[in-house]
């Protein structure tokens, strides 16, 4: 059954009764945890494990729609290219058919091992609220990330050994891999380059690896660092007809790439109106979180708050939208 | 238009409070005088209170959108008892300081039944929705039945003459000084609670008043919330009233429930009542309706004690709406 678009909340690791109340609360059914805290000392998320995160899922009648991330070190040779990339890879491959045997429909993946980047001291928003950000040229004596370089073409090549070995396993399964943007999309960040930062490299992963089961995690605010509004409408003109977008990080920027600080969803570059009404006009049906979210005063670590007002901001796109376009059932 | 809230007296005190509404976005604050120290003891707000109330708000980035007497304000005039002159002298003292401080809106309290009578239960209980969040639910099938009015409880001819004297006091000074005076509706809108009856309960009332107290810096609170448990239409009334240019202010809060059909209601988050409050918005700008939409009550989420996850919810909430409302 399809399901309409929905706003969906996550990126917290563990699965409390208190969470499961809140994000009901929200008016939400629909969650994903960021990597979440498993044992995962054998470098795999275990069958148990991932089955009482959907339990406890179930009792409260939410949707545990994907789990976002696995710890780098479950896949660091595999991005790598490191010695330890095959015995990682066979890890990967029992965790995500883990995932298909309990039901958890999506796994969200990055391409950055060297994770994502900040510049210190935050940009100081409307009342004193504090917002990350990145400034390029601040990094520019950063150490090597890792033992030396590593090109993009090496990058690509040890993507594509992962892909061609992961995605069969995933479609077996009935799991789908979401692929999220380089975060800053640059090209090199602490000597790794960065080959998810550009409509160009989300293309040719997709058109490479073009399968139901393969798609992407459409972060709005990397979009927006990449492009802005024009860049973000785009992106999901080209990706939401054919399918490709599985669910939606819904942030926003000011600034571009290389110079960017982070900010309230009612505040950033991008329209965000405009966002939620093409989405609509094409029939997205798929959910949307708030992702980072600027640090209010007196804030829980989550940022319940913070959270709370995007949720809100983007329940009421939503029902604007569907109110401006009422849909024939 | 604004997204604004009202804020509690202890909140002025508590800086961080301020600037976390500010954060979220709130742009204006409605206070009560309640929080302008002395002002309980003595009725009249003193000028070095307003201008620190100000002050404090202007650091953290908001302004004063209404300012709001109490029902203790009123209490000696409404009720027939002595002390009425001195109760309508401070109103004019207080319009005054209005006027001096340029606060745009003074808010000035109908008779409201429930602040009278010793009533045998109160009609709020709070109830679980969604995911266990605790809403309110008035349920006024006791209250309503008809029975005696209770004594000493002001006749409907009685309130109607105090009504428009008390206001008639207050727009003599703030009409003059550029200061619009709002009326919020009964809460709730019926015309007796336990047999004490009230009067402003519905839109032909408020035409009596507006007609009886005749100026242009005298309007309403719209509020969206009593509007639509009154069972009138809400999108009527937006149009009826705003026309005319008498809603200065708007209590942005959706429910479930109307009195006449259900003899309940539900006060609930604003995503999930009866109301669109995108169309709510879109009929108040249809009339060129500029002020703030303050979502009003709180409704208590789980971990949320201080209510700051409902208020950046319903902030959010409002601001996606205001959004998709500027672009359509």
């Amino acid at each position: 059954m399809s399901l309409p678009m929905r706003v969906g909340l996550g990126q917290f690791n563990e699965l409390t009764d208190e969470m499961c109340q809140f994000i009901k609360q929200m008016g939400c059914d629909d969650f994903l945890m960021n990597t979440p805290k498993l044992p995962g000392d054998t470098g795999c998320w275990k069958v148990e494990d991932l089955a009482a995160l959907k339990a406890k899922a179930d009792e409260y009648d939410l949707r545990l729609m994907a789990l976002e991330n696995v710890p780098i070190p479950f896949y660091l040779d595999i991005m790598l290219g490191g010695d330890r990339r095959q015995a990682q890879l066979d890890n990967m491959v029992q965790t995500v058919r883990n995932m298909g045997t309990v039901g958890i429909p999506i796994l969200g993946y990055h391409w950055i091992p060297a994770s994502v980047w900040r510049t210190p001291e935050p940009e100081r928003l409307r009342g004193g609220a504090r917002a990350t950000r990145f400034h390029e040229a601040e990094h520019a004596e950063a150490p090597l990330s890792f033992d030396r370089q590593y090109s993009a073409g090496e990058m690509w090549d040890n993507y594509c050994w992962y892909l061609d070995r992961i995605l069969p396993v995933a479609e077996a399964a009935g799991v789908r891999l979401a692929l999220h943007p380089d975060d800053p999309p640059v090209p090199v960040l602490g000597g790794v380059s960065r080959i998810f930062g550009s409509l160009e490299g989300f293309r040719r992963a997709m058109d490479r690896y073009d399968s139901p089961n393969h798609g992407l995690d459409f972060c709005m605010g990397c979009w927006s660092e990449m492009g802005g509004h024009e860049n973000v409408m785009k992106g999901l003109d080209i990706f939401v007809p054919c399918g490709k977008i599985i669910y939606i990080h819904f942030r926003d920027v000011k600034g571009t790439a290389d110079c960017f600080h982070e900010c309230f969803i009612d505040d950033g570059q991008v329209d965000t109106f405009a966002v939620v009404q093409r989405l609509h006009e094409l029939d997205y049906d798929g959910f949307m979180i708030p992702d980072h979210v600027p640090a209010t005063v007196g804030d829980s670590p989550w940022q319940h708050r913070g959270r709370a007002h995007c949720v809100g901001f983007m329940q009421a796109l939503i029902q604007v939208a569907g109110k401006l376009q009422p849909k024939v059932a | 238009m604004l997204v604004g809230t009202r804020i509690s007296p202890e909140w002025l005190g508590r800086p961080d409070d301020l600037r976390f509404l500010r954060q979220v976005g709130v742009d204006v604050v409605d206070i009560t005088m309640s929080l302008i120290p002395g002002y309980d003891e003595t009725g009249r707000l003193s000028r070095d209170g307003v201008e620190h109330a100000v002050s404090r708000l202007a650091d953290a980035g908001l302004r004063i959108e209404r300012i709001n007497s109490t029902g203790d304000a009123t209490r000696r005039t409404f009720l027939g008892l002595p002390g009425s002159a001195e109760e309508l002298d401070n109103l004019a003292h207080n319009a005054q300081i209005c006027v001096d401080f340029g606060l745009p809106i003074l808010g000035v309290q109908c008779f409201q039944a429930s602040t009278f009578g010793h009533f045998p239960k109160p009609a709020h209980s709070w109830v679980e929705g969604r995911g266990g969040y605790q809403h309110l639910h008035s349920d006024l099938s006791d209250a309503l039945r008809e029975r005696p009015a209770p004594k000493g409880s002001p006749t409907h001819e009685e309130l109607w003459e105090r009504t428009v004297k008390i206001f008639q006091t207050v727009l003599q000074v703030a009409a003059s000084g550029g200061v619009l005076v709002a009326m919020h509706g009964n809460d709730p809108p019926v015309p007796a609670l336990y047999g004490a009856a009230q009067i402003l309960y519905d839109f032909a009332s408020f035409d009596r008043l507006f007609r009886e107290v005749d100026s242009p810096n005298m309007g309403m609170t719209f509020c969206v919330g009593t509007r639509y448990e009154s069972g009138e239409d809400v999108f009527e009334g937006i149009q009826h009233f705003g026309s005319q240019g008498k809603i200065f202010h708007v209590h942005f809060r959706n429910v479930h429930g109307r009195i006449p059909v259900d003899g309940w209601y539900e006060e609930r988050a604003p995503d999930e009542g009866d109301l669109s409050m995108f169309a709510v918005a879109r009929a108040l700008r249809q009339v060129g309706y500029q002020g703030a939409i303050d979502y009003d009550h709180i409704m208590k989420l789980v971990g949320d004690d201080a209510g700051k996850a409902y208020i950046a919810f319903c902030v959010g909430h409002s601001k996606g709406i205001l959004e998709g409302l500027e672009s359509s």
